[in-house]
């Protein structure tokens, strides 16, 4: 036994099979060769009672199935693409996931694992009641990552009651995100938060952005003064835009009664 | 067995034989129909229909259509020329020929038309706001009714961009049900202002009665063109419906019509013949509107309502597929198909369209039969 595992602390909830399931899923598109899904936008370019694959809210299965069509209508062979033509066509016809589109498909997989009930059946739309019974139908659609701060839906937990389904929520005037933690590792001193989120750096371009994991290095409860390492490199979102609120929070879900 | 039931013997006799001179009439004179269509270049354009993307309908590009003319010209010339009993007849060939003509339109305009496009809800809101002529604005807010109902038509059909729009189909396919509910609820005898439910008997609805025909009408014209997506698949099954009918006619005593059915059925399978892969030409939208509406008002007018959704079965099926796509997608934000109507779901899914219009065949032909036995309870 290494140094490093004998210091290996994994929190005893680790996110459930079917959870990590949805997370490979987007990872690897179940589409051609496969590929990673890409951020999407957020914009709802107008699409009313529309497909929530097409509006960055969808499955792994329904972006899937959206760019077979898509791929069908426009005389495109997926299987003759390898992985990144692959990832520039989802991006060209505006399939993708968004943050909070999922956070939301992992989380309503833990739910239905751990609590046998959907995610939906755990948060609270502030909403009139037709709204509210959109809400129920088309949940994916309504949830954003507001919902998922909202006190209602979730509550802060300390770095050291954080475990694996809970969600760092990042909130600033401009745009609030939100990322999964998948595992928890204490290493000496530091708190490894394993995190996956559907994200899109800068300098990423137009085509580099989408799924991914990555690791905050904690010393302390200050999210934003950690390191953040994805892809072998340092990352900051406060170089972006100005996080004014940085937490871990337990969905409701997920709380012990 | 003759000397016991001449009479029946010889209608039985009258009706399968129009049927073998419907068939025979339409066999000689398909070809000339296929080089008319050629002629005139009434051929199926790529640019309004996704699905031939899938690669094996690719070959489906250029194939003539309204190539049902084949059995709306032939039905309509025998039921003139024999002149059965008009009473029986001639609205349901009349109801067919409003379907068929508002389908041929909508063929040619397809193929021919150029672009229509409405305006918005939004952009007539705004017109009526700004407009600088009074009058154009008062026109505008008497027609608004008639502006959200074209907008809200869109819910039930999608419009490519040329051809007649949903509400115009919507207006003359309502003109045709009601032209039906007309003839079978104040024409005919009194029997037919009652419902007559198999194993239970006849049931009293009332003036009801008038629009859920009408809704018959219009759902079973839909429900047969939409069912008219693939090569044989529709005629396919029109024969065997037909033939129930033609059944269930003679045994109710209705001679004339179960020799229009027959004569139906009889065109159908010679329009069949030249329809399966690789199609000749296709049934377009005025053979299967045409067809639908003829089938309704036909099951109407021997008062097997009832038995409908078992002797169209696969057509009903294909339409209510779309109507859960369309909740589907509205409500839950997800396909319930991959494709709707339900042939294409099948396609995608990998069966070949010859596997899938056979097991559609075979399905459908199996509820004809259950539809045949409750319909002689």
């Amino acid at each position: 036994m290494t140094e490093a595992t004998s210091s290996l602390h994994l929190c005893p909830n680790m996110l459930t099979p079917e959870a990590k399931h949805v997370i490979e899923s987007y990872l690897h598109l179940p589409l051609g060769i496969g590929c990673v899904t890409p951020y999407f936008n957020n914009r709802r370019a107008k699409i009313r009672g529309g497909l929530r694959a097409l509006i960055g809210k969808g499955s792994p299965k329904e972006i899937t199935e959206e760019a077979e069509i898509i791929a069908l209508r426009e005389k495109v062979s997926v299987k003759s693409l390898d992985s990144t033509m692959l990832k520039k066509f989802l991006v060209d016809k505006g399939l993708g996931i968004d943050c909070s589109g999922f956070a939301y498909h992992i989380l309503d997989a833990e739910s239905r694992a751990k609590n046998k009930k959907p995610l939906r059946a755990y948060l609270t739309f502030k909403l009139n009641p037709l709204r509210r019974l959109i809400a129920r139908l088309r949940t994916a659609e309504q949830v954003s990552v507001t919902i998922l701060a909202d006190n209602a839906n979730s509550a802060t937990v300390s770095l050291r009651d954080a475990q694996s389904g809970d969600i760092i929520i990042l909130l600033s005037s401009e745009y609030n995100h939100v990322l999964v933690i998948e595992s928890i590792e204490q290493k000496n001193s530091e708190t490894l938060l394993h995190y996956v989120h559907s994200y899109a750096w800068p300098d990423e371009g137009v085509y580099g952005h989408g799924v991914r994991r990555g690791t905050l290095n904690l010393r302390d409860e200050n999210l934003l003064g950690g390191t953040w390492i994805e892809n072998g490199r340092s990352v900051d979102f406060q170089k972006i835009r100005t996080i004014q609120t940085a937490q871990i929070r337990r969905l409701r879900a997920f709380q012990k009664r | 067995m003759t000397d016991f039931f001449p009479s029946q013997i010889q209608s039985l006799t009258d009706i399968v034989g129009f049927g073998i001179l419907a068939s025979t009439i339409s066999v000689l004179w398909a070809p000339l129909l296929i080089r008319f269509l050629y002629r005139f270049n009434i051929t199926r354009r790529s640019e309004y229909d996704a699905t031939l993307a899938i690669e094996s309908r690719k070959t489906k590009v250029h194939t003539p259509v309204m190539g049902g003319l084949l059995v709306i010209i032939t039905v309509a010339v025998l039921v003139f020329v024999f002149d059965w009993e008009r009473r029986f007849t001639w609205v349901p060939i009349g109801v067919m020929l409003i379907s068929a003509l508002l389908g041929g339109i909508d063929d040619l305009l397809n193929i021919f038309g150029a672009e229509r496009r409405s305006r918005s809800i939004r952009q007539t809101m705004t017109l009526i706001r700004v407009h600088r002529d009074f009058k154009m604005r008062l026109w505008l807010v008497l027609t608004f009714p008639w502006a959200l109902f074209k907008r809200a038509s869109l819910w039930l059909g999608s419009h490519p961009g040329k051809g007649i729009h949903v509400h115009e189909k919507l207006l003359l396919q309502f003109i045709a049900g009601a032209i039906s509910a007309w003839w079978i609820y104040w024409k005919l005898a009194e029997n037919w202002q009652e419902l007559y439910i198999p194993f239970f008997g006849l049931v009293s609805i009332g003036i009801l009665i008038v629009p859920l025909i009408i809704l018959i009408v219009m759902f079973t014209a839909n429900a047969v063109n939409i069912s008219d997506g693939m090569d044989g698949l529709a005629g396919g099954m029109l024969i065997p419906t037909f033939g129930s009918l033609a059944f269930l006619s003679w045994v109710a005593g209705f001679n004339e019509l179960a020799i229009l059915n027959s004569v139906t059925a009889g065109s159908l399978i010679a329009y069949t013949y030249f329809n399966i892969k690789p199609a000749r030409f296709q049934m377009g939208d005025v053979g299967s509107l045409g067809l639908g509406a003829l089938l309704a008002i036909d099951a109407l007018a021997i008062n097997q309502m009832a038995i409908l959704p078992l002797i169209a079965f696969m057509f009903y099926a294909e339409a209510v597929s779309v109507l859960i796509q369309v909740a589907g997608r509205t409500l839950l934000g997800r396909r319930i198909f991959k494709m709707a109507p339900i042939h294409h779901h099948f396609e995608l899914k990998g069966w070949s369209e010859e596997k899938t219009i056979m097991r559609f065949w075979v399905v459908h032909l199996g509820f004809v039969l259950l539809g045949v036995w409750v319909g002689l309870h």
